[in-house]
This record gives structure tokens, sequence and C-alpha cells, in this order.
């Protein structure tokens, strides 16, 4: 129990998650909105360019253990139900679990 | 142990009379837009994909999102992305020990509250 749903490393990883989605998505923001895609085909080649694919990769990857963290948090404060809390978590960590199964098929796929 | 605790607290739930101070408003509010945008990631991603998977599909994502409702969700998720990102850096400087005393955790509050009503009416703005 103790270390999955305790203490310093989630709290580690939201922060560590919460400052690389500051920073990308000042970058990708900016960026796309200076040397914007117009069509479908810079928008493909912009998706697939390996700097972008990685980072946006990486940025969902980010995204989803943030909300893993931050979720779990905000059920540990109001669900004192332990079997309504484990159950309403796991099917939150299903649902992640698939949404970065999509994420990865649609980064990855890009182009090919 | 939890639930001896529980039961010796004084009990007072009437939401109406509790005055939430604007620090509280900034803090519930980054829990409600963060579970708002957790929930908002299929709608995201099925854009993403469509937009990506073809040329008619890009067309179509476009489509979409030149709707108003769609703009309309769209303006919703823009607010709970920027106060999450604003009320988000403050909480972050709270940790290298920045803002914490009251007043300028108050200043800090409503310098969120500013910087994401700029930002809201700039995004309106553009999206109409």
């Amino acid at each position: 129990m103790s270390w999955r749903t305790g203490g310093v490393r989630p709290w580690i990883l939201q922060r560590l998650s919460a400052v690389f989605m500051l920073v990308v998505l000042i970058f990708f923001t900016s960026t796309l909105m200076f040397s914007g895609a117009a069509n479908f085909n810079e928008w493909q080649q912009w998706m697939s360019a390996p700097i972008w694919n990685v980072v946006i990769i990486m940025f969902w990857v980010a995204l989803i253990a943030h909300a893993w963290v931050g979720v779990r948090d905000v059920f540990m404060d109001y669900i004192y139900s332990d079997t309504l809390r484990v159950t309403i978590l796991t099917c939150f960590a299903l649902y992640l679990i698939a949404m970065l199964i999509w994420m990865l098929r649609i980064m990855l796929l890009v182009g090919v | 142990m939890r639930s001896t605790i529980k039961k010796d607290r004084p009990k007072y739930i009437d939401l109406s009379r509790i005055k939430l101070p604007i620090t509280g408003v900034v803090s519930i509010a980054h829990r409600l837009s963060g579970i708002f945008l957790v929930l908002s990631i299929p709608v995201w991603l099925y854009l993403l994909d469509l937009s990506l998977s073809s040329e008619q599909g890009y067309e179509q994502a476009v489509m979409i999102t030149d709707s108003f409702m769609f703009k309309l969700l769209a303006i919703i998720a823009f607010w709970a992305l920027a106060h999450h990102f604003f009320a988000g850096i403050r909480f972050l400087l709270f940790d290298i020990d920045i803002g914490v005393e009251k007043e300028s955790a108050i200043k800090a509050a409503k310098a969120v509250f500013i910087a994401e009503g700029v930002l809201m009416l700039m995004v309106i703005g553009w999206l109409i």
C-alpha cells in the first residue's frame, strides 16, 4: 500500500511532468502559430517530423502520468470506502491505458 | 483510526454558507479543471486521429472544429487548461518557497485569474 499510494515519488513525478508539459505547451503553440500547418500534407509532415513526433509522444506520456497522480490524489481525498475507491481507480487506470495505446497508434502511424 | 477522527470532527457542510477564500477557489478550480481535462482526452485524440488519417479525414476534422458546438466545448476546455496552467505555475512556485506568505498567496491567486481571463478573451476573440 505504502509506495503505491503514498509519498514522495508520485509527488516528484507530478512536478516533473508539470514542468515538462509547461515547456512543451509553450513551444508547441508558439511554433504552430508562427509556422502553422495550413493543409493536410503540411500537418502530416509536421506531426511526423522526428522532433515533434517524439516530443508529442513524450508529452502524452507525461500527461497520462500526471493525470494518474492527480486524479488518484483527488479520489484519495474524497472517497473513503476502500472498495469504491479501488474500483473507480481501476476503471480510471484502464481508461488511461486505453488512451495511451490510442495515442501511440496515432503518433507511430503518422505518415506510414 | 480514520473513522474515529471523522466522528469527532465538527461538521459544517452547508456549502452556501462557507465563504471560500480566493486561494481556496484557485485550488478547487485546479482540481475541477484537471478532472475535466482528463475526461476530455478522447475528444482531442479523436480529432488528432481523424486529422492525420487522410485528406478527407483532415477536412472532416476542420469541419468539426468550425462548428458552433465544438467552439463552445473548446472555450470551456481552453478555460480549464488556462486555469490549470496558471494555477499550476503558482503551486510549482510554492514548492520553491515563492509566494507562500498569506498576502502574496492571495496576490498570486488574483494574478492567476487575471492571466487566465486575459488569455480567455484572446482565445474567444480568435475563435469567433
